[in-house]
């Protein structure tokens, strides 16, 4: 049992912080009013950007001596900016341009996931490799050891924290919660709201993305594949509403979801009956929906606006 | 800068305003692919034509791809009219699929079926008749679940279709790994054969769709046809259609109306997962085998078609041609021996069209005004 529990735990904790960095990320969106279905295709973008930071970083040296500091922080900064511009696309469709927010999440999925494909398969042809998929060892050991969570996860832990106390806690996180629960009282009381809602999903938007570089860099021992990351980002959403929009309880919660992810390979069961055990995130996502929504506890619903654009003349 | 509401917008502008966005979407991408192939644009464009219509199967499986896709966005469109944010339709046809290939694999496996001295037509009358009854309630179970629990507690709709599509998902992928005792579905666990396909069998054929004009797709385009036309009656003139316009556009008028509301949400749903499992026993019947990957995303697009072409289902019939004509043009370009570019790359472009149209509609929803001087809105 010990020994189970050895070798599972730390795999949990490391598959579970994607997800942690995804639904942290997707939390202070959604807290905004914005609910972002293109989680999934920003974290494809951020893991993307960080590997081709990564790519050019590692041939420029060819093979060298790496400086510490720049095989982290090239990967990392390129992972910020792809996920950023991927955010500041959906704000300027959904929040200038008022779009509906639920068609444009699913378009950034589709575009995002595409655009992670195929600067994949284009670099691993351009490396020439002769397996589907793109190592980079040396990289990678500046992340982590690879059985164990490395840095970025404990950075996820505290990004997780932050974010919770900063919305329960601060004035700006007040007020970003009135923004998502009601922008036409927030807008009154002189909180300019696209400036929040801005703010909110770019942010949300970088974090999403670091979950997708953790992935590459640790989950992965730095390898990608395409379609690798699979659908790790509709899985960080049933964490958000798994949590009620919590992202101190998704800490553990996305362990959980990380620990079923892979007990499957765990224990000895037939094939079929694997994929029976993954359908139990989903399962027990929706009863929480469920039991949440027939409670109506008020600090357990969604925020209100969810979904919805603002415009000021059409109060 | 000052932002107004239109009052409304004549058709042809606003149609106008949406090709004026679908062709700077169009050179967008061309600009993109000349970059990216160094080919020039027109041959690339005769490169897709000739992928997408270039023979008369090329022609057939184009068809075939529109009219799915078309048929999906039809089937989740009831449901957008009233507001219902249904994005599970991948879920709904998946689970349609997995109904259906149950009836046609066991089919299969009964001794009745396995007789050869009783005629093809009857089995298939038998085994067809099942498909369609079992893929018709998985689809509307599937649609029901959601529409139950946000008539009665409303219970998010959007994330809740969304749990759904992976709940059929990770159904399916059961299913074909499942390793029955005595009938396993697959040798390795991953991939099901075509089902009925041995031909010394008595099953053999059992449950296909019948060939009709010398193609197999050519039935599910015919039916699809027709189910365009009855459902733009349906929206457009039956009772029914009025109370999910009345219901979308106001749900306390629809209540004051003396409209269920309630009852509305889940009987549109209903029907809104029943035409999806259709779907889902067209593409089985048609493809004759399950695969995880059968839907592949198409849920998710149709959601876009709908919305891009407003609702209309005459307009989801451009919007569906555009968007199989893009991905399947995209991945002949991809596919040249001299490129030899990843697949994904059509993702890429259908993602820039569908980021355009969505933009546009800002221009036809609003107008900008550059004077200074202050002018209410009406």
């Amino acid at each position: 049992m010990w020994s189970f529990l050895v070798s599972f735990l730390p795999r949990a904790v490391m598959q579970g912080m994607p997800l942690l960095y995804g639904s942290t990320g997707e939390i202070l969106t959604e807290k905004a009013g914005n609910l972002n279905l293109g989680i999934p295709g920003i974290m494809y973008v951020g893991a993307i950007s960080g590997v081709i930071g990564a790519f050019f970083y590692e041939q420029a040296t060819q093979g060298g001596q790496m400086i510490g500091i720049l095989a982290v922080l090239i990967p990392l900064l390129s992972c910020l900016l792809g996920s950023f511009l991927m955010g500041l696309l959906y704000c300027f469709l959904t929040v200038t341009l008022r779009a509906n927010q639920n068609v444009t999440g699913l378009a950034m999925t589709t575009f995002g996931i595409g655009f992670g494909n195929f600067f994949g398969g284009s670099l691993i042809k351009l490396a020439h490799s002769e397996v589907p998929s793109l190592t980079f060892s040396n990289t990678c050991e500046y992340f982590g050891t690879g059985n164990y969570p490395g840095w970025l996860a404990y950075v996820g832990i505290v990004i997780a924290l932050l974010t919770s106390l900063f919305l329960r806690y601060t004035r700006t996180g007040l007020h970003l919660r009135a923004v998502g629960e009601n922008p036409a009282t927030a807008d009154a009381a002189g909180i300019n709201v696209t400036r929040y809602k801005y703010a909110a999903t770019t942010i949300g938007s970088m974090i999403a993305g670091l979950g997708g570089l953790y992935y590459v860099m640790e989950c992965a021992h730095g390898t990608w594949a395409n379609e690798g990351f699979g659908d790790r980002g509709w899985l960080a959403i049933a964490l958000v509403i798994f949590t009620i929009w919590r992202p101190s309880v998704s800490i553990l919660a996305s362990i959980l979801f990380g620990g079923l992810l892979i007990l499957s390979e765990h224990l000895s069961l037939q094939l079929g009956i694997k994929d029976l055990y993954k359908l139990a995130p989903y399962v027990v996502t929706l009863l929480v929906l469920i039991i949440v929504s027939l409670r109506k506890k008020r600090e357990d619903q969604p925020p209100q606006s969810l979904g919805l654009a603002y415009f000021r003349e059409e109060r | 800068m000052h932002i107004i509401k239109r009052v409304g917008i004549a058709p042809w502008k606003a149609w106008m305003i949406r090709g004026i966005a679908i062709l700077m979407a169009l050179a967008v991408c061309a600009i993109i692919t000349m970059i990216v192939t160094k080919l020039n644009p027109f041959s690339v464009f005769k490169t897709m034509v000739d992928g997408t219509l270039g023979n008369s199967l090329r022609t057939w499986r184009t068809g075939y791809r529109v009219a799915i896709l078309l048929g999906i966005s039809l089937a989740v469109t009831p449901a957008f009219k009233m507001r219902f944010w249904n994005i599970g339709a991948e879920g709904q046809v998946l689970a349609g699929a997995l109904a259906a290939a149950i009836c046609m694999f066991y089919a299969g496996k009964m001794p009745f079926f396995l007789n050869p001295n009783i005629s093809l037509a009857v089995k298939d009358l038998i085994v067809i008749t099942c498909m369609l009854i079992a893929s018709i309630c998985a689809g509307a179970l599937w649609g029901f679940l959601p529409a139950f629990f946000k008539s009665r507690w409303n219970t998010n709709e959007t994330l809740f279709t969304l749990m759904m599509n992976y709940v059929a998902l990770q159904l399916v992928k059961f299913i074909i790994a499942y390793r029955d005792v005595k009938y396993p579905w697959s040798a390795n666990g991953t991939v099901v054969g075509i089902f009925n396909s041995d031909q010394k069998l008595g099953s053999y054929q059992v449950g296909w769709f019948p060939e009709v004009g010398g193609s197999r797709y050519l039935l599910p385009i015919i039916l699809i046809a027709v189910l365009t036309i009855v459902l733009y009656l349906y929206l457009k003139y039956s009772k029914h259609g009025y109370e999910i316009a009345v219901v979308g556009e106001s749900e306390r008028t629809a209540r004051y109306a003396g409209i269920k509301v309630e009852h509305v949400i889940v009987r549109t749903m209903v029907l809104s997962g029943a035409i999806c499992g259709l779907i889902g026993f067209m593409l089985v019947g048609t493809d004759r085998t399950l695969t995880d990957t059968l839907v592949d995303g198409r849920g998710y697009t149709a959601v876009m078609v709908s919305w891009m072409a407003k609702f209309n289902p005459i307009g989801m019939v451009f919007a569906a041609f555009l968007l199989v004509f893009m991905q399947l043009g995209a991945k002949e370009v991809a596919s040249l021996p001299s490129l030899n570019l990843n697949h994904s790359f059509a993702d890429i472009l259908t993602g820039i069209i569908l980021f355009f149209i969505i933009g546009c509609e800002f221009f036809i929803s609003y107008k900008l005004q550059l004077s200074r001087h202050k002018k209410q809105g009406v």
